[in-house]
Parts: C-alpha cells; structure tokens; sequence
C-alpha cells in the first residue's frame, strides 16, 4: 500500500471546541504525525466537556450530545469520556504543558522547532498574550504554516468578537434561511454548520500551506474566519440577492420548483423525505397516493396544490414502514430516502459494507464505533494509529522521543505539574 | 501577478452538478489553472434556477455561475472517440482530475483507471463508488436526511426540517477538496497517483456539525439525537430585539459580566438558581434587549466579553460593514452583468488566492486550451464541425 499522502509531516494542534480539533484530525487521517497541545492548568471551555468533572446528575439530565458520556457515567478521568471531543481525536498524540509557564512555553516552542503546521482556533489575542503568536513563532521556524482560525478574522471592526458556531450561524445569515416557513426561528434547533465546515477549511488552509511552501520555500500565516467560510458555501444565496435584490428567504423542506417534503411513516417519530424529478415520476406517484386524476398534471400546476399533494403523500406514507415507502417511491421513480436517527445509520447495510464506521478501543471510553473519515483514499487507505487521545497520554514518547528531553528534565517537568496526565484539583 | 499557493497546478474538472464543481472552484481560488469540461449541451447544473433576472437561459444559472468562478471552460463530446482523445490529452497533463459522473461512467466512455494511475482522480457521488446504494438515485434533501443530522433539526412536534438548499453539496466540494489536495501533495511527496472516493453521504455523516459527535454519543450512551426544545436556559438562545434577534451564549462562569453588562439594578449579583429568580432575570433581560436594536446589544455583550451576534437577514451580510472592509466580497463582470462573489476564506498573507475570473460561458475557452494541447486551428474547427467541441 502506498504511504498515506502527509506521512513525514508534522503537525502541532492547538485547536479548542470543535473546528480546530476537527481539521488537525483530517490532516492526521490523511498521514501527518499530530501532537496535540493541552494544558493539565486550562481547562478549554467546550472542548473535553463542559468542566473537568461533572457531577453525575447533572450529565444525565442533558441531551445525549452533551451528557452522553459512555453509560451516561462520567468516570474517573470524565475529560477522556467526552463524546464531542473524542470525535475530533484520533490518530494524534497528546502532551500536556502549562503554557502560562516559561518552561511550558520552552517545550512547545521546542515542538515548534521541529513542526510543518501549526493550527489554533484559539479565541482572539490568546496567542499572541501566551507568547505564541505568528512573529514569535515564526522567529523559532521560518518554516512553519501557522493557520489561524476565528470567527471574524484577524482584521476588521469585529475582529475580537467572541463566538460560538451559534453566533457565527447568525452572522452569516443562516438562521434564517432554514426556519420552518410558518414560524419564526425560535421554534427551530441549534446547529453549528460553520464549525462543521470550519474544521474542513482549517486543514484545507493548512494543505494549501504546504502547497505554497513548495514554491515559496517559506511557511506562512494562514487567516480563516469561520463566518466567511460558512458564507462561502451560501455563495449562490448571496449572489442572487445581489444580482436582483430578491430572494425568497426560507423554503423549509420544500424545493422551488419540484414537489419536494418530509413525511411521516409508521411508527413513532420516524420519516422520509421525497422530491419529484419529472413528469413520469408524478404520474406514477399520483397513482400510488391514490390521486389518478392528477397525472398529467404540469410542473407548475402541481406546485400550486403543494398543500394539498402534501397531504395526499402524508396519507400514504403515514400508514407504511419508512422502508416500504421509501422502496415504494423509488420503484415509481421519486427520489426518497428515510430520515436516519443515529441508531438506523449505525445499523446501515451501505455504511457497513463501505466500513464506513470504525471500532476503536478506548482505555477510558471502552471499545465503541466511531463515524470514519469524510472520503475515502482507495489507494493508501485509511488506518486508526492511535484511538481519541488523552489528556497527556503521549508526554513519554513527545518530552522523551521527540523533543529529545532528558530523563531529570522530564521527572522535574513533571513535578511542576507540566507533564500529567489529569487536570489539576482547583480547575472546575 | 503574485504567486498564490496552488500557482502552476493544473485541475481538470469533469464534474457535473454542484459538489463536484465547488471542489474544483476551490482549487481555482488559489491559484491553480481549472479547465471544466461541459457535455455539448452544457452542464446540467446550467438549467437549475434560480436564474439572473435578465437571464432564464444556459448563461443565467445563478448555482452554476457561482460554483464556477475561476475556471476556463471547454465544449467537449465525450461520447465520441475524437472527443475522447482530446479528454486523454488534458487528463495527461493534469495534477487532479475532479468527476461526479454516476459510479462506473468514467470507465463506460473507455476513460478506464489506468489512465488515472499516475494523477489525482477525485470521484465525487452521492453513496460512494461501491456498496449496496451505489446507483440509487437521490436529490439534495434525500442525501441530508440518510447523511446529516436531519433527524435531530426542527421543533419536537413537527417534521424534521432542512438547512439551506445546496448547502450540503457545498459542504461535501470542501470535504472533497481536503481530500483531493491532500492527494496531490501526496503524489509530489511519494510520488504515487490516487483515487479519492468522495461519499456525499458520508460527508454529511463526518460533519462535526452536529451528527458525528451524536453518533460518537449513541455509540457510548445509546441514545440517538432527537428533535428537542433547548431547556429552558437562563438566558435564550435567540433573544428578540427592536429589529430582530440576537443569538446570545453565556455560560455561567460569565454571569458576573452579564451582571456588569446589564448594570440593571434588578439582576441579581448571584447567579439565579431558583425559578423564581431565574424568571424575574428573564423579565429584565427580554425588556432590556427589546428597548435596543441588533447591533445595540451585541456592541454591549462584546465590550464585556459574551459570545452575541445579530441573527442576520442575506441583506444584513450583504451590507454587513466588516465583511467590506475586509474585501470580502468579489464582483466581477460578466457580460455586462456584474455578479457578486464570496472571496476566498482562506488568506494566505504570502500568497494570495482571489478569483481570477467568472464562471465560462458554454464553450468560451475551448480554441485557447486546444490550443495549448497543440493542435492547430484546423483541426479545431473540423472538430467543431463535427460537433465534437
């Protein structure tokens, strides 16, 4: 089998919450050797949980995404049992060192000394107040790409806004493109879409890093704002808006041309959704909801009567297994699909054949399966060399190997509390 | 011109649709030389609204146009051997070859894998080149709902609901484009070509926006995600001002900032623990955001340090006062009709991306990259009589 594509780099991931892990953890997928940055002093806020140690009672009383710690129990060491984090943690190793400290600095700035990229994701003007900033960076290895990811951007009169991924949505105008047409956006959940296509543009700002490092002989730094990136995948949105000054807000489940919807299925809480291609798939769906009468029917006929063909599917399909309908439907030539629970995708016959998820042997988290990578290299493959990292789970091999510390200099580390591999008792 | 990161690689995009071809723009705005490749009648994603408004026609296709950007444009029959022939000359000499054509097409029209065996082939479908859903056919909506966390998006007691329409085909491109230029480093590195095999449902199912941390939470708790209504949290997620919302976050570490922000003499200094107290809080806060406007709350929150934003309409970004002065935006002309572009989000302050031209009309530059590939005008134009290009 081939090397994996970034096999001899290396990549320092100072990321916090979820795109910053996210897009280190693509590089490291696509064969970069990844250290992972943390601090046994600093608890990051929403990165490996909500605090160091919840109390039990009150991870059971929150949504699975949140508390679902495994068991629902947090453990002894609850920051290695954090479903969030951990989803952003393979295949890299982790060392701990207080930042805050001078001697914490001088062991990452040693890994810097021998590192290609550098990610962070960290909230604006840390960076630089830890000493770590791009000038100073740069002054230890020229040859560093040092992505910097924020909401806004490094420049401009927002750039030292504070954001979360629900902040960002709101800036960037999505909110409002995704309510249900007939209620206002407070009757709709969260979603963090400029997190998910955050941590895709931070190793993309990376990879073109090295990319340019090949011409330039150089590193560089590298800006991301995460809204502006999430308003690159709205680009057709906004060009629309500008070019006629008018644009249709939200559709809800609807297309705006084809029938298209969400319907329900027998049984508790489960769904299909469906969208009408042509005139022989309306034909042959007409008939199968028991509506003959409206074959023949032209495109914008049947859009006129939305509501009503809406209750017409709803009908049918309400009284079927999702799977019927769905096989139903696609034999007449609609497009369908049911709506996955994350129980139904884990059971997916496709997703297993593909081997899409992965089981990964955890020694905090227990032996569980893990969503894989979003593609596929058919000729390197794809391997898990190392399960969710945790805290300092890897300081022998980075203080020792790597960094090349002495056997005294590590035992002093740490007794200094720089090398450890819990939080220390006063962080929350 | 400055030198930009991916300056002297050459793409050819092959794609149909829109994932695809957002992965090819994504090359093309950083430097590299993309050449799309249209069936004679054109890229179907030409006849997809919403249009320009002066412009229901092949030319007009506002998805088109944007996901285009940046790119030289060919006509080329790929059904005919002639037609081939040109395909193999422009797939010799590029870096990454992007396709999305249904799973077994490529090698259909004589295009088999060992032409690819020394380059970057990047196949972007709906299920993957294999496995059980491989040909089945789907729309956006069908992909988000088997992909994404479609299931867990809405009010508990209704249907659940969708994001923006293309969003998920945008978001599968950048998933598509890591991976490709992780190849393409890959091959100059080792030396070794690769197939990329691009799932847009896998894409969906990797997003971080909320689904893999709920499968990675099912896995350990065996709970799925639903559909639920945020408890009621001290201070609401979306908060109603004069002329919208603002999407506010506190923790309660940061009540004491609140607390300062506020400088009400009715909120407590302690955080509120009973509901009681919890309400009067919440009394204070809706009457004190509904006396200001967006922009009035969020300059407050910020100065103290609270995660807030205007919940912002399309017009809001479009006139938003940091996006210009950053430069975010890019318009450009196009036959008269100016079209606004989000710019690139990644800035490499050595190397700049931009984009460097918009979207090709249907064929625009088919006589400059033949004859790039050597051949003579003659030839071009028999081919053109021959309805090849």
């Amino acid at each position: 089998m081939p090397p994996l594509p970034l096999a001899g780099l290396r990549v320092i991931d100072l990321g916090v919450v979820l795109a910053g892990p996210q897009g280190a953890m693509l590089l490291a997928d696509l064969g970069a050797e990844e250290v992972r940055v943390e601090s046994c002093q600093y608890f990051a806020p929403s990165t490996r949980g909500f605090l160091a140690r919840p109390p039990k009672a009150l991870i059971q009383s929150m949504a699975p995404i949140s508390g679902g710690y495994p068991d629902r129990e947090p453990g002894e060491r609850p920051w290695n049992r954090y479903p969030w984090f951990n989803a952003t943690a393979r295949n890299k190793l982790g060392m701990t060192a207080d930042l805050r400290r001078p001697e914490g600095l001088a062991a990452v700035r040693r890994l810097v000394a021998v590192s290609d990229v550098l990610i962070t994701n960290q909230a604006p003007g840390v960076m630089r107040g830890l000493g770590l900033g791009y000038d100073a960076v740069a002054q230890v290895n020229d040859q560093l790409v040092y992505v910097d990811a924020s909401p806004y951007g490094s420049t401009g009169p927002y750039r030292d806004h504070r954001a979360y991924g629900t902040q960002m949505e709101a800036s960037a105008g999505h909110d409002l493109l995704r309510t249900y047409p007939d209620a206002d956006l407070t009757s709709n959940s969260w979603a963090v879409p400029s997190d998910g296509a955050g941590g895709l543009a931070v190793a993309y700002a990376a990879l073109l890093g090295l990319a340019a490092r090949e011409h330039t002989g150089s590193g560089q730094y590298v800006e991301l704002s995460m809204v502006e990136n999430l308003l690159t995948l709205l680009g057709p949105h906004l060009m629309e808006l500008a070019a006629g000054g008018r644009h249709p807000g939200s559709l809800g489940n609807r297309d705006r041309h084809a029938i298209q919807g969400c319907y329900p299925a027998a049984g508790e809480d489960r769904w299909l959704v469906l969208t009408v291609p042509d005139d022989a798939a309306w034909d042959r769906l007409a008939r199968l909801v028991g509506r003959p009468d409206w074959a023949g029917l032209a495109g914008p006929a049947r859009y006129a009567r939305h509501d009503e063909v809406d209750a017409a599917i709803a009908a049918w399909t309400a009284v079927r297994p999702v799977g019927d309908g769905v096989a139903a439907l696609r034999a007449a030539g609609v497009l369908a699909g049911p709506v996955l629970d994350d129980r139904d995708a884990m059971a997916d016959p496709h997703l297993a054949e593909r081997e899409f998820f992965v089981e990964i042997e955890h020694a905090d988290a227990g032996r569980h399966r893990y969503p894989g990578p979003p593609f596929r290299l058919r000729g390197a493959g794809f391997t898990v060399r190392y399960p969710p990292v945790r805290l300092g789970e890897h300081n022998a091999i980075v203080y020792g190997d790597l960094l090349g510390y002495a056997p005294d200099e590590i035992a002093e580390l740490t007794r200094a509390g720089h090398i450890g591999e819990a939080y220390a008792p006063e962080v929350p | 011109m400055a030198l930009s990161a991916l300056s002297g690689m050459r793409v050819l995009d092959l794609s149909v649709g829109i994932a695809g071809a957002f992965a090819a723009k994504l090359f093309a705005c950083y430097g590299a030389d993309v050449v799309k490749v249209e069936r004679p009648a054109g890229d179907p994603a030409r006849g997809w609204g919403p249009f320009l408004p002066d412009r229901p026609d092949l030319e007009g296709s506002v998805p088109f146009l944007d996901a285009n950007a940046g790119k030289r444009g060919i006509r080329l029959d790929l059904g005919d051997p002639r037609g081939r022939a040109v395909a193999v000359d422009l797939i010799r000499r590029s870096d990454l070859v992007v396709e999305s054509f249904a799973p077994g097409t490529l090698a259909r029209l004589g295009l088999g894998a060992e032409l690819f065996a020394d380059t970057v082939l990047l196949s972007v479908s709906n299920f993957g080149q294999d496995g059980p859903y491989r040909d089945v056919p789907a729309s956006e909506i069908v992909l988000y709902a088997m992909g994404h966390e479609m299931y867990g998006t809405g009010a508990p007691d209704r249907e659940p609901l969708s994001v923006a329409p293309l969003l998920n085909l945008y978001f599968a491109g950048l998933s598509a484009a890591v991976a490709a230029l992780g190849a393409v480093l890959g091959r100059r590195r080792h030396g070794t070509g690769e197939h990329v095999d691009v799932s847009i449902m896998e894409t969906l199912l990797a997003s971080i926006d909320r689904r893999a941390d709920s499968l990675v939470a099912y896995a350990y708790c065996g709970e799925p995600m639903r559909r639920e209504r945020a408890a009621a949290s001290l201070v609401p997620g979306y908060s109603p001002c004069r002329d919208g919302h603002v999407a506010v976050s506190v923790s309660p570490a940061q009540w004491p900032r609140l607390v300062a922000a506020l400088g009400h003499p009715d909120v407590p200094g302690p955080l509120p623990t009973e509901p009681a107290a919890a309400q009067a809080f919440r009394r204070v806060w809706r009457s004190w955001c509904a006396q200001r406007d967006r922009a009035g709350v969020t300059e407050v929150l910020q100065r103290h340090g609270i995660p807030c934003a205007p919940v912002n309409s399309l017009a809001d970004v479009d006139a938003d006062p940091h996006l210009a002065d950053r430069g975010f935006f890019v318009d450009l002309d196009r036959d008269g009709t100016v079209l606004r572009h989000a710019g690139p989000a990644i800035r490499l302050a050595g190397t700049p991306g931009g984009i460097p031209r918009p979207a090709p009309r249907l064929g625009e530059h088919t006589d400059e990259v033949l004859g790039e590939l050597g051949y003579p005008a003659a030839d071009v134009a028999a081919l053109r009589t021959a309805g090849i290009v």
